[in-house]
């Protein structure tokens, strides 16, 4: 980082002070304050980011999927050692987000930052990270940013500006592990992979497709198949975890999946095994709070920066210091209600992650309800036709008592639905203002002990967690933090 | 009436597959089965050798810019056989990038000039600004098959600026929509039973007219029989555009 940055001047400091002002303030009024301070600091002081980073051991997870729920492992682990971490936890990503989580919680051992994969290209540089971890690449709510190679591209133009960092890439995404083959001859840059153990992990992934798939299902594994990142030529896979992510070569040039330097796999029962290729960081294995298979690549993920930040620390210990972690805002979020039954929020934004979540979903054994919403507010992206690359066809049937589609566009969701083959008869479609009492109204149907999953994107998680929790008279400790 | 049967061919499923193009395909088997048409998927890959005329339905989809690159020399050397499919009447639906591949030529930010396969009479020029929203349009050749069949419902998102020349139809007016290329009004090109347009993913979805006219079409040609398919919505359908509507209404008032 260039010297000028080393101290704060003026300008800097007054910037630091309105806006930890405005924080305050925000925080009085109970208003949401985790991007406002930053906005204004920003604007006193352009360069406010990289005055505050600068100095700072900052470890940055970007990608489309896992960022939040993987920060809140790193935080956990690297807090069970002793370490003082500061960390956007709220989900404020965007570089106002960033700036506010600076000069609100000021100095500590390690700072977590999640960034969005669009917004890092322009902060890399500023943040100086330690690290970076990119978790991988899905399409995206793409009528914000256009298109995956635009946001493959933003990622390694933020890369490029790093001058001395460790980089933590997921060797199973292809379009991932490329970014370990163009940065390859930067000296500055210590390249690290983690990846699935897929001997290991074979029984599970078989036992996801347990019968010929239907024809709308082989014509999504047509469309849905992964380009070689170096010659275009369709990717073969000698295994596959979820979407694009597997043990896969080039049939035309030598691209492959990079040897991963940390392996894991993670049981149908959340026990998880980790190790490090060079046997010196050792093994572990532990049970992983969350459940799926995308969770044990966030767990191994985290972990794995962790290790590289702490390599005289055994894996086995760091591991165990995720121990306590709890699901994130709206990421299998479990709220209980009576007779033994629950609420189980899993936010989907994006196709991919919304594959993961169907899976979830079809093999829990206390699935009662299903409530699908799709909202189409800015956040949101207002283009949804992705929910028509959700591979719903890939799962064979889902058997839930009752169902609820909602949300700004339930109308297009329900049509989705429709097409997939679910019975529309069993379900209650209704407008988002309706959409907590309809919940409400199923899970008083279900027997005892079931669980009403819940599957929105962002603003529909935003709005249908507020209703509910004031028809369940919930505590405030339940609202997000930030 | 005998089983009717058609074959499907979705060219480059793996390079042109953006914005939930897949939601084209299942409208097709879909509507194929409310018909009674059993309707089978083919696809066509990259170097492929496949007698296009062997089937009875086309869809091509858009792409990424470096997948759209790959293939460019793949669809040019099949040029000949394009030509005849819209000759001899067969249907194709070409969404985004395959509507500008169908045109006379490209022309990049850069300048260049990069000839298409010219069975459209259309141009297409880079533009800087992303046309980006939901519309609306009318293709009034729909209105016959019953009531606001002829409302096409859909989301643009593209940056290319199309033009049509003196020998191109559009294939409808825009009601709320950039269409084209944001000026003139027109949304897309048709030509024999060619169907080209800009709005992409969920297209048929919520436009069953359009599947059914393009069904039937292929229909006609394969066993040179008028056939009138009946133009019954099921009520996913039903609200999915009547949502539509209030959809661009809401947008109208947003503006």
């Amino acid at each position: 980082m260039s010297q000028k940055h080393s101290r704060r001047g003026l300008r800097a400091r007054f910037a630091i002070a309105v806006g930890r002002m405005a924080s305050v303030l925000l925080k009085r009024l109970k208003k949401q304050a985790s991007s406002y301070p930053g906005h204004l600091a920003k604007n006193l002081d352009p360069e406010i980011l990289a005055k505050l980073a600068y100095g700072q051991r900052i470890l940055v997870v970007t990608g489309t999927n896992g960022k939040t729920t993987t920060c809140m492992y790193l935080r956990e682990i690297l807090h069970a050692r002793g370490y003082q971490v500061h960390s956007n936890a709220s989900g404020a990503n965007l570089e106002t987000g960033l700036i506010t989580c600076l000069l609100t919680k000021g100095t500590a051992d390690y700072i977590v930052l999640e960034v969005d994969e669009a917004c890092f290209a322009r902060t890399a540089a500023a943040l100086a990270p330690a690290a970076v971890l990119v978790t991988n690449l899905f399409r995206d709510q793409l009528d914000r940013y256009g298109e995956l190679d635009a946001v493959y591209r933003l990622i390694r133009s933020g890369l490029e500006e790093l001058d001395k960092t460790i980089l933590l890439l997921n060797a199973d995404d292809p379009s991932v592990s490329h970014l370990g083959l163009e940065l390859v001859s930067n000296p500055n840059c210590e390249l690290r992979y983690y990846g699935l153990d897929f001997k290991q992990q074979a029984d599970e992934l078989e036992n996801r497709d347990d019968s010929k798939p239907a024809q709308a299902a082989q014509v999504l594994a047509l469309i849905d198949r992964a380009l070689c990142p170096v010659c275009s030529t369709g990717l073969e896979y000698l295994a596959k975890s979820s979407a694009q992510l597997g043990l896969y070569h080039c049939p035309s040039c030598s691209y492959k999946r990079p040897d991963p330097d940390f392996l894991f796999f993670q049981s149908e029962d959340r026990r998880f095994f980790m190790r490090a290729s060079d046997e010196q960081g050792g093994s572990a294995s532990f049970e992983n709070p969350l459940a799926g298979l995308y969770n044990a690549y966030n767990l191994a993920s985290a972990a794995a920066l962790a290790s590289l930040c702490l390599p005289e620390t055994p894996l086995s210990l760091l591991i165990q210091g995720a121990k306590g972690s709890q699901a994130s805002f709206g990421r299998q979020e479990r709220i209980p209600y009576r007779d033994g039954k629950s609420i189980c929020f899993i936010l989907v934004k994006n196709p991919a992650g919304y594959a993961e979540s169907l899976h979830l979903v079809s093999k829990a054994e206390d699935l009662g309800g299903l409530a699908f919403l799709l909202n189409d507010n800015y956040p949101d992206g207002r283009d949804v036709s992705w929910i028509y690359d959700v591979p719903f066809e890939e799962i064979q049937a889902i058997e839930a008592q009752g169902y609820v589609i909602s949300g700004t566009r339930h109308a297009d969701l329900a049509l989705r639905l429709d097409y997939w083959g679910l019975d529309l008869e069993k379900a209650e479609i209704c407008e988002e203002s309706a959409a907590a009492d309809a919940c409400l109204r199923l899970l008083d149907t279900l027997p005892a002990n079931r669980c009403l999953y819940i599957l929105p994107n962002y603003t529909a998680l935003l709005h249908l967690r507020a209703g509910l929790r004031q028809r369940l008279g919930l505590s405030e400790a339940w609202v997000e933090e930030g | 009436m005998s089983k009717k049967e058609l074959k499907l061919l979705h060219l480059y499923p793996d390079l042109l597959n953006l914005y939930g193009d897949f939601g084209n395909i299942l409208a097709f088997l879909k509507r194929g089965k409310v018909h009674g048409i059993e309707i089978s998927y083919h696809s066509l890959h990259l170097g492929e050798q496949k007698d296009l005329s062997s089937y009875d339905l086309f869809f091509m989809g858009g792409g990424q810019d470096r997948e759209q690159e790959a293939l460019f020399r793949d669809v040019l050397s099949r040029r000949s056989q394009f030509e005849r499919l819209l000759q001899g009447g067969w249907p194709f639906l070409a969404i985004c990038g395959a509507y500008q591949l169908l045109g006379k030529r490209f022309i990049t930010a850069e300048g260049q000039c990069i000839e298409g396969l010219g069975l459209l009479d259309v141009d297409t020029r880079a533009g800087e600004k992303r046309l980006i929203g939901d519309s609306l349009y009318c293709a009034d050749f729909l209105a016959e098959r019953g009531p606001d069949a002829e409302l096409l419902y859909g989301f643009e998102n593209h940056s290319g600026r199309s033009y049509l020349g003196a020998n191109a139809t559009a294939l409808a007016k825009c009601l709320y929509a950039y269409g084209n290329n944001g000026e003139d009004d027109y949304e897309g090109c048709r030509a024999g039973n060619f169907i080209a347009t800009y709005s992409h993913g969920p297209f048929l979805p919520k436009n069953p007219a359009m599947t059914d006219y393009l069904l039937e079409c292929a229909l006609l040609r394969r066993y040179e029989k008028e056939v009138q398919l009946p133009y019954e919505l099921s009520a996913a359908e039903l609200a999915a555009r009547k949502s539509a509507a209030a959809l661009i209404e809401r947008r109208k008032k947003e503006r």
